[in-house]
């Protein structure tokens, strides 16, 4: 039967070629942006490497202290990561590291800018970068200050022009590192361990951020498994509730949190953050989001498939008058326009290919790196039906209505 | 004859509800193209107040972001890279500050004026800055050298601001106090000048009222100083980053300095902004092309569907004009029955105040504009149908069934 049905769908999409092209434009055009979209919040929560243990990652990056007069919210400071976040019960491992900043190198003459990260030993262990050549450098490096360097692929490119760099001297913000590793570049989306060079912390020009409660830096710790999170997150709490702070007149509470990466970009474009409603609220807006943008090409569909029905009011009646019931109806014209849809949906996954191609050459973001892999294209299909279904159940309601007897005469109402 | 249309369209009413709510909502996506980028012309329109052509931003990072640690040594060390990037030949003048135009962040303060509630935002600058920005000073007079010896603080504000706060009155010599200036104690706050406006979040931001404090060299009460404006003489190359940084490292070897011409933040904050937006026309463009290709499929089925009582019309005596005129309208008024009700839903955008800083002339026009362009569009997508209809031949037309 269904692949009857099948059969019958093709057969009516060539037949009325001008309807099938404006249909197809309309779903691919519509699955594609979609995809983009889900590629795009893919490729930024779903581990990968070198945040491949990314579902057990917790990230501190928001601090808020509070006092009479001032209030200051941002990243917090490495003291106060120091003091707080360090061997939580549940955590496998904890690093700091600074946020990246772009830096001013002068190669013959000539301006070069690239990000650089101040990072722990630790960062290391947790993360799980591809090394090209050498290694990473360790908390040793680190105590002592040592000026070794980590750089990615494309500044060994730039600084060295591609020849091997490990043992090199690499310049950056005035100071000489000696270049001990090379990894593949990272993805900027990768928020937590994105950078083009990565140094100890210890090379910092001054030690003054030893004492910070804010600013430059955030914490990354890895729990044990994944039911340790909430846990470790309630341990956080509680330890800044009783902290002293280190200036009471200025500020007299500090608030902060540990989040996942969803919970992270949740309360980013929500802008909730002390919440814990974000999640949900980011979840179904991105919901809303995608129906809204959805109803435009849905009653587009509709409408053309609406039209359609008049052509095809004959084969319905005699149908019906062979005594098919609405029902079986309604599921043929649902088949139909579901294989009408998931043709679109590969004609769309097509074009993202082609899409994320063009975006990553613009270099919209350094290393706006994002690939379309297996769930993606599950994504896709899903929405790929989920459309199909929408656009195609009131046309196939409507169509199942028609009387027999004025169905075979060619009227319709 | 009017009329005669609407009952045709009335008759349809099923097949034209759909393509009403098709066009109603392509008309609501148009209307917030056509108004985002009015808005944005306009702004981009209008001046900044100040000239950011040959000024560079440099950016100094202390090694240390907490608010307490801004001391007397650390005032007296900003006061000398300033000096230091005096002596320079390239450069013809520098100020300190702790804010620069076209970055992200903002200190605003509220004011209580003759007990109305007033929101501005403000910077603390140094006295060079004037002539850094190259200002433009209508009222009064900018800060001067003795005005460290005043038992008060001197202050220049914008236009805007002068307006909102003194209406028509002369606002030099006024006072100015911040919500809670009473209780910290600080000095009082008067008005010494005007100048006509100072649009810091760069040409696509909304303009905000302004005043300028002096950047005093202890303070307590805010963010310390963080940034170095410097002019540069014209045609001065981008070569000159790299001696003017090591001078600067020179002085204070623990800072950290980074350089920024003031056109290249420009730029990729202009950037930051139209690059969503043009993506975003990008999307639009294509699902208006869809559905004028859907309208046009639509209309055509239509069309065929009617053969008989076309060639009914072209039998009595209708001439191909009149047919090609009732399709068009037809698909017209559908079209202006959705413009209409998208119509009522955008100009409750301003009712309810949603998107205050739209102004009610920019709605308008927008309005009128995509209700123009959408029944345009609707005009456009009727007429291939209707060259269709008129190609219908009376006597085939009538034997159809």
């Amino acid at each position: 039967m269904l692949n009857n049905y099948l059969k019958i769908a093709i057969k009516v999409l060539l037949r009325r070629k001008f309807y099938t092209f404006v249909s197809l434009f309309g779903i691919a055009f519509t699955l594609t942006i979609l995809m983009l979209g889900s590629a795009m919040l893919d490729n930024t929560v779903f581990p990968n490497p070198p945040e491949s243990k990314l579902d057990r990652i917790l990230t501190i990056d928001l601090v808020k202290m509070a006092g009479p007069t001032i209030t200051t919210t941002g990243d917090p400071g490495y003291g106060l990561l120091d003091l707080f976040a360090r061997d939580l019960p549940g955590a496998e491992s904890f690093s700091i590291v600074s946020d990246p900043e772009k830096v001013a190198s002068f190669l013959d003459g000539r301006k070069v800018e690239s990000y650089l990260r101040r990072t722990d030993g630790a960062f290391w262990e947790i993360m799980d970068f591809d090394f090209l050549e050498g290694g990473p450098y360790n908390a040793e490096d680190d105590r002592l200050g040592n000026f070794v360097a980590v750089i990615n692929d494309t500044t060994r490119e730039r600084f060295f022009g591609g020849g091997d760099a490990v043992g090199r001297t690499l310049r950056a913000e005035g100071q000489a590192f000696t270049v001990v590793g090379v990894v593949r570049d990272v993805a900027f989306v990768r928020m937590a361990c994105f950078s083009e060079i990565w140094v100890p912390i210890g090379t910092s020009k001054s030690s003054a951020y030893r004492e910070s409660w804010a600013g430059g830096f955030s914490g990354i710790i890895l729990a044990r498994d994944r039911a340790a999170i909430p846990r470790i997150k309630e341990e956080f709490q509680s330890r800044l509730e009783t902290a002293e702070l280190p200036d009471p007149e200025r500020f007299d509470t500090v608030q902060s949190i540990a989040c996942t990466r969803f919970e992270q970009i949740a309360r980013d474009l929500v802008g909730d953050p002390w919440g814990s409603a974000a999640t949900g609220k980011f979840t179904l807006l991105l919901g809303v989001l995608a129906v809204l943008f959805m109803s435009l090409p849905v009653l587009n569909l509709v409408n053309l498939s609406l039209s359609r029905i008049l052509e095809r009011s004959s084969e319905i009646g005699v149908r019906k008058a062979f005594g098919a019931s609405s029902w079986t109806l309604v599921g043929q014209f649902l088949v139909e326009s579901v294989v009408l849809t998931v043709i679109g949906g590969a004609v769309g996954l097509v074009l993202s290919a082609l899409a994320l191609q063009v975006l990553r050459n613009a270099d919209f973001v350094p290393y706006g790196e994002l690939s379309l892999n297996f769930r993606v294209f599950s994504y896709g299909l899903g929405l790929a039906l989920v459309f199909g279904i929408l656009s195609g159940a009131y046309p196939a309601w409507r169509m199942s209505r028609l009387h027999p007897v004025e169905a075979l005469h060619g009227r319709t109402r | 004859m009017i009329r005669h249309l609407f009952k045709m369209v009335w008759n349809r009413k099923r097949t034209n509800a759909l393509i009403m709510v098709e066009i109603l909502f392509s008309f609501l996506v148009v209307f917030a193209l056509v108004a985002a980028g009015l808005e944005l012309g306009v702004l981009y329109g209008s001046p900044l107040g100040y000239r950011y052509d040959d000024v560079w931003s440099v950016s100094v990072d202390r090694g240390a972001n907490d608010y307490g640690s801004w001391d007397a040594g650390s005032a007296a060390t900003f006061r000398r890279l300033a000096d230091e990037a005096r002596t320079l030949p390239e450069v013809v003048a520098v100020a300190a500050g702790d804010n620069a135009p076209f970055s992200s962040s903002i200190t605003s303060s509220t004011w209580d004026i003759d007990g109305r509630e007033l929101e501005a935002e403000s910077a603390a600058v140094a006295q060079s800055y004037s002539d850094v920005l190259q200002l433009d000073l209508i009222q009064g007079r900018w800060f001067e050298e003795q005005d460290s010896a005043l038992d008060w603080e001197p202050t220049v504000i914008t236009a805007r601001l002068a307006t909102l706060a003194f209406g028509d009155e002369d606002p030099v010599g006024r006072v100015l106090m911040e919500r809670d200036d009473e209780t910290k104690g600080s000095k009082e706050r008067r008005v010494v000048g005007v100048i006509s406006e100072f649009r810091r979040g760069g040409d696509l931001a909304q303009p905000v009222s302004f005043f300028f404090r002096p950047a005093c060299e202890q303070r307590d009460d805010g963010a310390p100083l963080d940034t170095l404006l410097i002019r540069l003489a014209p045609g001065t190359s981008a070569d000159f980053e790299e001696p003017l940084l090591a001078r600067l490292q020179g002085i204070a070897g623990t800072w950290t300095f980074t350089v920024k011409p003031l056109a290249v933040s420009r730029e990729s904050q202009l950037r930051q902004i139209l690059v969503p937006l043009t993506i975003i026309g990008l999307i639009a463009a294509f699902l208006l092309a869809m559905v004028v290709l859907g309208l046009i499929g639509v209309m055509w089925q239509n069309v065929t569907r009617r053969t008989r009582e076309i060639g009914l019309r072209r039998a009595t005596g209708a001439r191909r004009s009149n047919i090609q005129r009732q399709i068009v309208a037809e698909v017209m008024i559908t079209a202006s029955l959705g413009v209409i009700v998208g119509g009522l839903l955008a100009i409750q955008v301003p009712l309810i105040g949603a998107f205050s800083f739209l102004s009610f002339d920019i709605v308008l026009l927008a309005l009128l504009a995509s209700a123009v362009f959408m029944l345009g569009l609707a005009g456009f997508c009727g007429l291939y149908p209707g060259w269709t209809a008129t190609r219908v031949h009376p006597a085939e037309a009538l034997h159809y069934e």
